[in-house]
């Protein structure tokens, strides 16, 4: 009778056994159809997120704690508010696709060599070039070299060769890689002794910075407008994003914009409260607003960063849209052949909101915009497509 | 005038027993070519009856010690010589009927060498590198290294002066030395070729990356080696036919990147830097290669600290941190406002990369603060008072200054070696340029040859007695 019962028992673990190693197949093959976007909860991002599913057909809730969207073909949207989770989340052998938003997130698929090489990342407005050694990463706003380029050529045909101008930047992942590639841009009249405006100083700047302690925020703007008060630059180009230019150039916060004729601002300063002479970039939108809707999603639609992070996570949802109904078969979930299939996609312009998009022209091609302004605080818009930085 | 004079003479002393029958015709000597220190003289003669050659020969200005050569029936003569070597040669065909008239009257100075251009400026500035360049060679020289080969290739010690009025700035200078001058030789009557159009001149030596720079301009057919001795930048690393001596600036940046966070974790806090770049001509390649590998150090370590305390929470690891760069053109203007921006910044050091006159300028402005300086040439009573600490490539170590002498010894080792592999036919550009790509050479300063890794730098600090060696490892 025991032996019939431990009989019974074992013929039930093995049963349980054979299940478990059967179905495992099965189960390697249907976990890796999760496409998750790690980014912050804020409120620019949670553009990012309504453009992203509106762009996969679906109806964004905002009101709601949501944190999934079930696609028809079986995929699965997945937020992730944590971002320093970003490693964990690259190597979920659930995931096949992660969607990030900047820099000092996404180039974490290139420092960590642990990472896995096979998992897609759409990158929405990362810039840093650091990115463009990472194989599996599709980069949709135009690079910092490409900017750079923009804005050193602009520079050069303003100043002349007799002019003076100083950097400020902030020293994190996406501003401190501008400045690499601005010098690199530099560099170039250097070595071949080109007219060039002077290049006087630079200065970090580490107010705005996150996870630092005070004593790492050695450079504040008190210092860095003394600093530049003694260099009497004809110009000031700023690298970094809102909060700090506008402590460097809104007199109300204690700026002041008349240290210099001139003033330079990069795509992360999105709001400036403008002033004569200030020349903006931006990443390139459309004009229109039609494709944001009016009702209430958790976000101003009117906000310049607002609009950007919605038309490139629409543009990550089409893009990914698109690479789920180029992969065949689709209940396999394979992720290296889902990359490959992503590498040779292309998002076309008619069915982008800010220019075709593919892993063969991420580098070489940039679209923007410069918004140059007057003294009463009006700007005029100008559309600039520029190439390749070292083409 | 002189080969009317030499024909004149040989017609005299060798044809005076030509007979009126049916001697041959002169033949046509072609230009003597040579294969390393091989001489090759080939003549041509339409003559069908001619019984034999001789080859005449007699040295090159002077038509002292003339000499004949008889050769049978052979159209070519070949004859190893010695570098210096200089001739007229000419060829005369003779039958039973009589001698030819001589032939058409070549003649060679066989120099073979290796020259060194050296940008020598009356200015002062980057002198003091180029002539412990000039000093380590000619010691190399006295010191024998190059016996061996003295009866080879010889050494053209060159300096290039600047401020010569009309005459462009250095670098200009050093490429129309080098290259010659294309406009010029075409409205003179002279050929203005440079010492890259001579076929004498088999490797090239000069110093720094804005002399190797201007030496490097242009695409040329059958490049010699080119040995930079006091040149870092990564830039140069790209032309195939140019060696660099010292340690690449890469290597510079980490030495000098990791003196500042080894200076931090020492003291426990924060190390805040301030870098100054020199934009003057002759160095600013240098200079922003420099700058720019220092800023990749810097950017790799700002990132860090963020991303280690965004996972630990710990946001107060000490670390070096750059808090400002200054461009510097070497006026008093600008150094005063150097000097007041080190007030605004406060930086507990400042990083000078540029010409040592500069740094000293700077020095002497602010002998109150901690200075730091790459590479270069140092004399300790300048700063024997201050808190200085420099760097200084392998093998230059010294109490009282450190200079590049001991690469320029080095170059005579290493072309010692290189051409010590080489047999006299050898003696040719592209296999010196081959042998220099396939040999390394221990020297004084290191392993030397076309390596990465080319040597190290080590730290040297101001102490009461001289310079000293920073030793890293009681810091760690």
């Amino acid at each position: 009778m025991i032996k019939k019962k431990v009989s019974s028992a074992m013929g039930i673990i093995c049963f349980g056994i054979m299940l478990v190693y059967g179905l495992f197949p099965i189960i390697t093959m249907a976990v890796a159809n999760k496409i998750v976007i790690v980014t912050a909860d804020s409120e620019h991002l949670q553009a990012l997120k309504h453009g992203f599913v509106t762009a996969m057909g679906l109806q964004f809730n905002a009101t709601t704690t949501t944190k999934s969207y079930s696609l028809d073909s079986g995929y699965i949207i997945e937020f992730e508010s944590d971002t320093s989770k970003i490693d964990s989340t690259l190597k979920r052998t659930d995931v096949i696709a992660v969607v990030c938003s900047i820099s000092t997130v996404c180039i974490h698929a290139s420092l960590d060599k642990n990472a896995p090489n096979d998992v897609l990342v759409v990158a929405t407005l990362a810039t840093s070039s650091e990115l463009k050694q990472v194989s599996n990463l599709l980069r949709l706003a135009p690079n910092n070299e490409l900017q750079a380029k923009l804005i050193y050529d602009e520079l050069s045909q303003d100043l002349g060769s007799e002019q003076r101008f100083a950097i400020v930047y902030e020293p994190d992942a996406y501003a401190m890689d501008f400045y690499n590639m601005f010098l690199s841009q530099y560099f170039i009249d250097v070595v071949f002794e080109y007219p060039k405006p002077i290049f006087a100083a630079s200065i970090p700047f580490h107010s705005f910075l996150f996870n630092v302690s005070e004593e790492h925020k050695s450079i504040n703007a008190d210092i860095a407008l003394k600093t530049l008060r003694q260099l009497q630059v004809d110009a000031v180009l700023y690298f970094g994003y809102n909060d700090g230019f506008a402590t460097l150039t809104d007199p109300e916060l204690g700026g002041d914009p008349t240290i210099a004729k001139r003033w330079y601002a990069i795509d992360g300063v999105t709001m400036p409260k403008g002033f004569a002479n200030l020349k903006v970039y931006n990443l390139y939108i459309p004009n229109s607003q039609e494709d944001i809707s009016q009702n209430y999603y958790g976000y101003d639609t009117g906000k310049f960063l607002n609009k950007v992070n919605y038309y490139y996570g629409y543009d990550a949802g089409k893009f990914l849209d698109k690479v789920i109904a180029n992969y065949q078969p689709q209940n396999t979930n394979n992720r290296e052949e889902f990359l490959q299939v992503a590498r040779e996609t292309v998002l076309a312009e008619k069915d982008s909101l800010t220019g075709e998009k593919s892993f063969a022209m991420a580098d070489s091609i940039g679209r923007f915009i410069t918004k140059t302004f007057d003294d009463q605080g009006n700007f005029e818009i100008n559309d600039v497509t520029v190439r390749g930085a070292f083409e | 005038m002189k080969k009317i004079i030499l024909t004149k003479y040989l017609l005299m002393v060798l044809c005076t027993t030509s007979v009126s029958a049916l001697p041959p015709e002169a033949p046509h000597l072609q230009e003597i070519q040579f294969e390393g220190l091989l001489g090759t003289a080939k003549w041509d003669s339409n003559f069908s009856q001619v019984d034999g050659y001789r080859l005449i020969y007699a040295n090159y200005p002077s038509l002292t010690n003339i000499n004949v050569i008889e050769l049978g029936t052979a159209t070519n003569y070949q004859q190893l010589l010695q570098n210096g070597d200089a001739l007229y040669v000419a060829v005369q065909a003779y039958n039973v009927d009589g001698n030819s008239e001589i032939s058409n009257i070549e003649h060679f100075k066989l120099d073979r060498k290796i020259v060194v251009l050296l940008p020598i400026t009356n200015a002062g500035g980057t002198s003091g590198l180029d002539l412990s360049i000039k000093t380590g060679i000619e010691e190399a020289l006295a010191d024998g290294l190059w016996t061996d080969n003295a009866n080879r290739v010889r050494w053209e010690i060159i300096d290039v002066v600047s401020g010569i009025e009309n005459f462009g700035s250095q670098t200009e200078q050093l490429k129309t030395l080098y290259y010659g001058d294309e406009l010029l030789s075409k409205i003179s009557t002279k050929d203005i070729r440079g010492y890259v159009n001579d076929p004498n001149v088999l490797a090239v030596v000069t110093s720094s990356t804005a002399a190797s720079l201007a030496l490097t301009s242009e695409q040329i057919d059958n490049e010699p080696l080119i040995i930079a001795g006091t040149a870092t930048s990564s830039v140069l690393e790209l032309n195939k036919n140019l060696m660099m001596m010292p340690a690449s600036n890469k290597l510079q940046a980490d030495k000098i990147h990791q003196k500042l966070s080894n200076d931090s974790r020492t003291k426990k806090r924060l190390l805040k830097y301030m870098i100054v770049v020199d934009i003057d001509l002759k160095t600013i390649v240098y200079s922003f290669d420099l700058y720019l590998s220092l800023l990749q150090k810097a950017f790799h370590e700002e990132i860090s600290i963020q991303q280690q305390a965004s996972i630990t929470s710990d946001t107060s690891k000490p670390f070096a941190q750059l808090v400002g760069t200054l461009l510097f053109d070497g006026t008093e203007k600008q150094a005063e406002l150097i000097s007041n921006t080190i007030d605004v910044l406060e930086p507990d050091v400042v990083f000078h990369i540029g010409l040592a006159k500069l740094f000293k300028m700077l020095y002497d402005k602010r002998p109150d603060i901690a200075w730091f300086g790459p590479e270069n040439v140092y004399n300790y009573k300048d700063y024997q008072d201050g808190d200085v600490t420099i760097l200084v490539l392998e093998g230059e170590e010294d109490i009282n200054e450190v200079s590049y002498k001991n690469h320029g010894y080095d170059i005579v080792g290493f072309l010692a070696k290189v051409l010590g592999k080489l047999s006299d036919l050898e003696l040719n550009r592209k296999r010196i340029l081959d042998m220099a790509s396939e040999i390394t050479y221990e020297g004084r300063t290191g392993t030397k040859g076309f390596l990465e890794d080319r040597g190290q730098y080590i730290i040297l600090k101001t102490t009461a007695t001289g310079w000293k060696k920073v030793n890293y490892e009681e810091n760690e």
